[in-house]
């Protein structure tokens, strides 16, 4: 009964009763909230049939907020993910992919500590560090980009990628420029040649290295500056120095 | 669609008066007869159910309500009859179904993502955490996952959907805002 509410499906004398009792009953307010949760449930899953997604997803509404849930879920996965992975034993840094794929979590590895020693001797020579992951199906394909010393640096050549296939990753791990701002989080734009831009939130940071995680679906064959804001304690933002550019072919 | 009005703190605290005398009681009755709108507009296909149903409210708000008088706990019917009427009154053209909106797209929204973790960090540590636990597992195993936080929290599997609904609104709301100030595409 529930249900056929809810899609639209009851005729309009029996609609009318249902209504009358659920504004009277308060554990059906309940019920009726648990069969909307599964319903967005199971159109997020695919599983709700054609004519009842057509009827449950009738309004913008109803699709803004299957949007939310879907990000409200990934979410939870990730955060579930990131749980997980702090619970499970430190990798042998030995281990580590010659490619570059890194299957641990940069906050707890003694590797990362070497790697970020790395990256910021590299600052100083102006260097960029590439790994490419193997051009396979769903990978991740990674890119480390250091900051151009200015806005105004004319000619600065963006760093080449072939473009990753569509089903990978991009996994940007943008070294930061030194600086005195003290930020709680960071966030990156992220600017194509033809001027549109895209905010990006960062997978991780750890002050030193801002790692972001791009789905190449979402990329294409152009040039892309990433500029990066730091977020201050007190929630106000500042735009770091120097850019990042990278260009894929 | 007729023009609305505002409510004026002194209609909204008559309101609540009106629908319980005790404030905590009449500010969960008052969101729970919003939400029960919104339903009922969304259930007609109902082009912005939330902002129909913040009229049905102010309708009521605006009337003489000592003089009002259905029995206390007949109070949330009465709502029920204003959205009747309001339904009613829409335009032919406004009650129609809307066309069909383009189909969802697959790929995650990197901009809603960011959001909401923005949105999510406002929530105090208690909500946050029940908010993505609620989430958390698929189909059996979620159901099992809410009863054991109902449990938790001490309170039944419906008062914790109405809780984690709440907070769902506050967090759109939330987000809503965020996605307006990114900068354009």
């Amino acid at each position: 009964m529930i249900r056929h509410y809810l899609l639209g499906k009851l005729a309009d004398a029996e609609r009318d009763r249902f209504e009358e009792k659920l504004f009277a009953d308060d554990e059906l307010l309940g019920e009726l909230l648990a069969t909307e949760d599964e319903l967005i449930d199971s159109a997020i899953a695919g599983e709700l049939g054609q004519d009842d997604a057509e009827s449950f997803l009738a309004t913008p509404e109803r699709r803004q907020q299957l949007r939310f849930r879907e990000s409200l879920q990934r979410t939870a996965k990730l955060e579930r993910n990131k749980s997980l992975r702090l619970l499970q034993p430190t990798p042998d840094p030995d281990n580590r992919s010659v490619v570059g794929i890194e299957h641990h979590d940069r906050s707890v590895s003694p590797g990362w500590m070497n790697w970020a020693t790395l990256s910021i001797a590299a600052l100083f020579i102006f260097g960029v560090v590439i790994w490419i992951a193997p051009w396979s199906h769903g990978r991740a394909v990674e890119l480390t980009l250091i900051a151009g010393s200015s806005e105004r640096e004319v000619g600065r050549a963006p760093e080449r990628l072939k473009m990753p296939g569509t089903k990978d990753t991009l996994k940007l791990h943008l070294v930061l420029p030194q600086s005195q701002i003290a930020a709680r989080d960071y966030r990156v734009v992220m600017i194509t040649d033809d001027g549109k831009t895209r905010s990006l939130k960062p997978e991780s940071h750890n002050g030193q290295v801002v790692d972001l995680a791009i789905p190449a679906a979402d990329l294409s064959r152009r040039t892309y500056t990433f500029n990066v804001y730091a977020i201050k304690p007190d929630g106000t933002e500042e735009r770091l120095p120097g850019n990042y550019l990278m260009a894929l072919e | 669609m007729k023009k609305d009005w505002e409510l004026t703190a002194e209609q909204f605290n008559k309101l609540l008066d009106w629908l319980d005398m005790d404030r905590e009681a009449a500010a969960n009755k008052y969101s729970l007869i919003q939400l029960r709108l919104v339903r009922f507009f969304a259930v007609r296909r109902c082009v912005d159910a939330e902002h129909l149903a913040d009229r049905c409210i102010n309708i009521v708000a605006a009337k003489n309500l000592e003089e009002l008088g259905p029995p206390e706990g007949d109070r949330t019917l009465y709502f029920l009859g204003v959205a009747r009427y309001v339904y009613l009154e829409q335009d032919r053209e406004n009650r129609r179904p809307p066309p069909l909106p383009p189909p969802i797209d697959p790929e995650p929204d990197l901009d809603l993502d960011m959001c909401l973790e923005r949105c999510l960090d406002e929530l105090g540590p208690d909500d946050r955490s029940l908010v993505l636990e609620y989430e958390e597992a698929e189909k059996q195993a979620r159901i099992q996952n809410r009863r054991r936080l109902a449990v938790e929290l001490g309170i039944t599997i419906n008062a914790l959907r109405i809780k984690v609904y709440r907070l769902h609104q506050q967090l759109e709301k939330c987000i809503e805002q965020c996605l307006a100030d990114l900068p354009p595409h």
